[in-house]
């Protein structure tokens, strides 16, 4: 059962890689759930800032 | 009551972590079931090949005692030929038992990334929802550029006049209107671009849901095909678990007087253990071969 153990964790694994961007998207999520609304806001790829400049 | 952005996450991510656990739980059980009818059906299988036997053994001498000395080296063979029998309906349900692991472990691939692509999801709308109010402000940005517009105008007009431009003002305010236009292009491209991954990732939902509910009923089908090939396997005739052993029709008609005159034990283990040990190898060689390919 051991051996199986490990058979699902490396299938999960695989699963969640095959989503496009998943660690970003995650990453976002779990800053965002830290430290309020900031990382949210990053998300744009500075686009925001730029218009900011403007 | 509205959810803050924060609060949304923190609750994507306990469905997350929630979510990975519950898979992970259900694939292992879903395996410890698949084992437990496996041996369910074998034990029920080679129990009823166990009465069988007795039974025969009564009806070859009907004194026969299980407790007596002269029973040992029946016992000793019926118990190796039983042996014999659970290891081939062991290595019967093997075979279907693995293809059942492959599908659950195909199962788990997919629960996974659907529930990568859920809270993929939930970012796209984020993000598409923030682009929206983005959106709103266009109209303030649209005055900005008309406002720098009308500037440039009026500084062109100037220059006309021959009254004094810094011709740097001008490329300047050209450069930042380039800017608000490029900025706009890639704002469009992004949008868009987003609602593409969206929808994307709802088609891959989708397929991954149809795929979970392939693979469930096929390994309810595999299950059944398993417990069905356990019974059937090393049956004579019929499909249906046999009751008893072939019987013996000549010993049926012995009395009590010359049942005495036979050695119990070589009669059992010709018309009994000799009999079901050939069956045993003939399912080996011919289906269990042809399964293991």
């Amino acid at each position: 059962m051991d051996d199986f153990k490990m058979k699902v964790d490396e299938s999960y694994k695989k699963g969640i890689e095959k989503i496009p961007n998943f660690q970003k998207v995650l990453s976002e999520i779990t800053k965002t759930a830290q430290k309020d609304d900031l990382s949210l806001e990053l998300t744009n790829n500075n686009l925001d800032d730029r218009e900011m400049d403007l | 009551m509205k959810l803050t952005n924060q609060q949304k996450c923190e609750n994507l991510l306990k469905f997350y972590d929630d979510s990975e656990n519950n898979i992970k739980a259900d694939a292992l059980v879903n395996r410890a079931y698949i084992d437990k009818v496996s041996k369910q059906t074998i034990n029920e299988k080679v129990n009823a090949q166990m009465n069988s036997i007795k039974t025969e053994i009564y009806n070859i001498n009907p004194k026969f005692k299980e407790g007596s000395k002269n029973y040992e080296a029946t016992k000793k063979l019926v118990s190796e030929t039983l042996s014999n029998y659970e290891q081939a309906l062991l290595d019967l349900s093997s075979f279907y038992d693995g293809k059942i692991e492959q599908l659950i472990l195909r199962k788990v691939e997919l629960e996974s990334s659907l529930i990568g692509s859920i809270l993929n999801e939930e970012y796209l709308n984020e993000n598409i929802e923030k682009r929206n109010n983005q959106k709103e402000n266009d109209s303030v940005k649209k005055s900005v550029k008309d406002n720098i517009k009308a500037v440039i105008e009026k500084i062109k007009n100037r220059r006309t006049a021959n009254a004094e431009v810094d011709p740097k003002m001008i490329t300047n305010l050209l450069d930042q209107q380039e800017v608000a236009i490029e900025l706009d292009e890639q704002f469009s491209n992004n949008i868009d671009k987003i609602i593409k991954d969206k929808n994307d990732n709802k088609d891959s939902m989708e397929k991954f849901e149809q795929e979970i509910s392939l693979i469930n009923s096929e390994i309810d089908k595999i299950n059944e095909r398993k417990k069905n090939s356990i019974y059937d396997a090393m049956e004579i005739g019929g499909k249906e678990l046999t009751p008893n052993v072939k019987k013996i029709k000549i010993f049926g008609r012995i009395t009590r007087f010359f049942v005495s005159r036979f050695n119990t034990a070589k009669v059992v283990q010709s018309t009994i253990i000799d009999p079901l040990n050939e069956r045993i190898e003939i399912f080996k060689v011919n289906e269990l071969s042809s399964m293991k390919g």
